[in-house]
């Protein structure tokens, strides 16, 4: 059996590829709005959630105690994040104090439902770290509708997405509908964040999305190409990591990130190297 | 150029405006009419509330009291398609590099469009052409020059063809290759028949070019006329002068229905 017939493998790569495609997309969106560290706030609240839907999974005595995990970490992420979105929008508070209040309740809400649930706070390890090597067929099958979602609304609507990111008075003087356009963004950010836990889990989930646009911006200057870029190397990272720890017994998640920050710091050297290059012929050229 | 065939573009009433920016009153009971085909100048000193003012207009800002109109439609109903903005500088965040190209096509989504049309690359390139950034299309707009950004702002504003433009400080920190193109195109435009609100600092080289001018000074209006003069080559920003002997008719402040908010 290898990599591509072992049915666990072949259930990962297809989250692994699916996720790797769909988190840039949202990346770029944050990243625009200089809220790249969105993701780490929600996904806190993420985990509450599934703490909260295996209480309601014990409560309701379900045998799969983590059967309404993931669906609890859908919730309490959208309304995170619309929560998110509606204070940032009303100024009632800065966008950074609001994450920060997210992240820290988030946590703290995860590890008391947990507890009142009669687990123990290494159920919430596959979440916090990724478990993707534990996917079943009803996991899989709700990140290609969760994925689908994104890479609908994120590229169907990219336009009009770029046109609010980018310029909020614009996209208003145009009569856009700015409001319902940041809500889908943060709604967006919601739902990448519950489909990319089980690949890197929530503490790194925020690096799945932004660090592929990091490395995108390095080679090219365009919104779409950075966009376009960054999924696919969203999805390299993905199945190379999880194409090693196949061989070797690493933890997936954090592999893809540790890659992900390597290559970005490699295209960041190369980067500034030719652009050294670029002014020095510059210069050569004008003192003859 | 041929004035517009069967296309009669929108005038502005703003009656009453009252707006108010962080618990701070800005603009106190401004009233002006731009009619059909006219080209109308706003001007004030610093603070004056004249970028505030036409903030309200776009619905940018919230306003407290008073009613504007866009071609007799309550301004928060009005269709966009043909209104441009050309906005003092960019508000982007700017997390992302975005090509001219993309910038100026974004200028084609309004009320009524959210995906742009077929020939948007067309149409976006056409407008790049038209100021003069052809070859920059695939460039990187912040990595432009301050003059050559705010060229792509009046592209993304001119590729839907608009009937209303409202411009604020256009010329503010432009250089002067950037100033010919925008006086081209408000010339093209004023040739068209289109109705132009144009915020200033003060008249300068546009002079010819403006029918009437409404000053501002501390959210109220001061004069309503002709345009004022400006102090010559010498004038600094914010010094607006008015000759007392100019055509001044200041709508008084009581008398007018002050009406719900916007």
């Amino acid at each position: 059996m290898d990599i591509f017939t072992d049915p666990l493998m072949q259930r990962a790569l297809i989250v692994a590829v699916l996720v790797g495609l769909a988190a840039p997309i949202v990346g770029t969106y944050l990243v625009q709005r200089r809220m790249a560290l969105l993701g780490d706030g929600i996904g806190h609240v993420a985990l509450a959630g599934v703490a909260a839907g295996w209480l309601a999974g014990s409560a309701a005595g379900v045998t799969q105690r983590d059967a309404l995990a993931l669906p609890g970490a859908v919730v309490f992420a959208i309304v995170a994040s619309v929560t998110i979105e509606h204070l940032r929008e009303k100024g009632t508070a800065p966008a950074d104090v609001a994450m920060a209040i997210l992240f820290y309740g988030g946590i703290a809400l995860g590890v008391l439902f947990i507890g009142m649930a009669g687990g123990t706070n290494a159920n919430l390890l596959g979440y916090l770290f990724g478990s993707i090597s534990t996917v079943t067929w009803p996991d899989v099958w709700l990140t290609v509708t969760l994925a689908g979602l994104i890479l609908l609304v994120g590229l169907g609507l990219r336009h009009s997405l770029f046109a609010v990111t980018h310029d909020r008075d614009f996209a208003l003087a145009s009569g856009l509908p700015v409001r319902i356009l940041n809500l889908a963004v943060a709604v967006l950010a919601a739902v990448t964040i519950t489909a990319s836990m089980r690949v890197v889990g929530v503490l790194l989930v925020s690096g799945l999305m932004i660090l592929p646009v990091a490395i995108a911006q390095q080679i090219t200057g365009s919104f779409a190409r950075t966009m376009a870029l960054g999924m696919g190397i969203g999805a390299v990272l993905c199945t190379s990591g999880l194409t090693i720890t196949y061989y070797h017994d690493l933890q997936p998640g954090a592999l893809i990130i540790v890659i992900g920050v390597l290559t970005f710091a490699v295209a960041s050297i190369i980067r500034s190297t030719l652009t050294r290059t670029s002014h020095r012929k510059t210069i050569e050229a004008i003192h003859g | 150029m041929a004035k517009r065939v069967g296309t009669a573009c929108p005038t502005v009433q703003v009656r009453d405006l009252h707006v108010a920016l962080g618990g701070s009153p800005i603009v106190h009971g401004v009233s002006f009419d731009v009619t059909q085909g006219e080209v109308l100048a706003l001007m004030g000193g610093n603070g004056s509330g004249k970028t505030t003012t036409v903030k309200a207009i776009l619905g940018i800002v919230p306003t407290l009291a008073g009613t504007i109109e866009i071609d007799g439609v309550p301004a928060d109903e009005a269709p966009r398609e043909k209104v441009g903005y050309v906005p003092q500088r960019t508000s982007a965040a700017g997390g992302v590099s975005a090509s001219a190209l993309e910038v100026v096509v974004s200028g084609l989504l309004h009320d009524r469009r959210l995906i742009p049309p077929k020939n948007a690359r067309t149409q976006a390139l056409e407008a790049l052409e038209a100021v003069g950034l052809a070859s920059e299309a695939r460039s990187d707009v912040a990595t432009l020059s301050g003059g050559q950004q705010q060229r792509v702002l009046i592209a993304r504003a001119m590729v839907r063809r608009p009937c209303l433009l409202i411009l604020d400080e256009p010329l503010a920190g432009v250089d002067l290759p950037s100033q010919n193109v925008f006086a081209n195109v408000l010339t093209n435009l004023k040739d068209q028949g289109a109705t132009v609100l144009i915020v200033l600092h003060e008249i300068g080289p546009l002079k010819s070019l403006i029918d009437r001018a409404i000053v501002l000074d501390q959210g109220r209006v001061t004069h309503d006329g002709k345009p004022p003069h400006a102090h010559g080559e010498h004038a600094l920003p914010g010094h607006v002068h008015v000759h007392p002997h100019e055509d001044v008719s200041v709508p008084p402040p009581t008398g007018l229905t002050t009406q719900g908010p916007v």
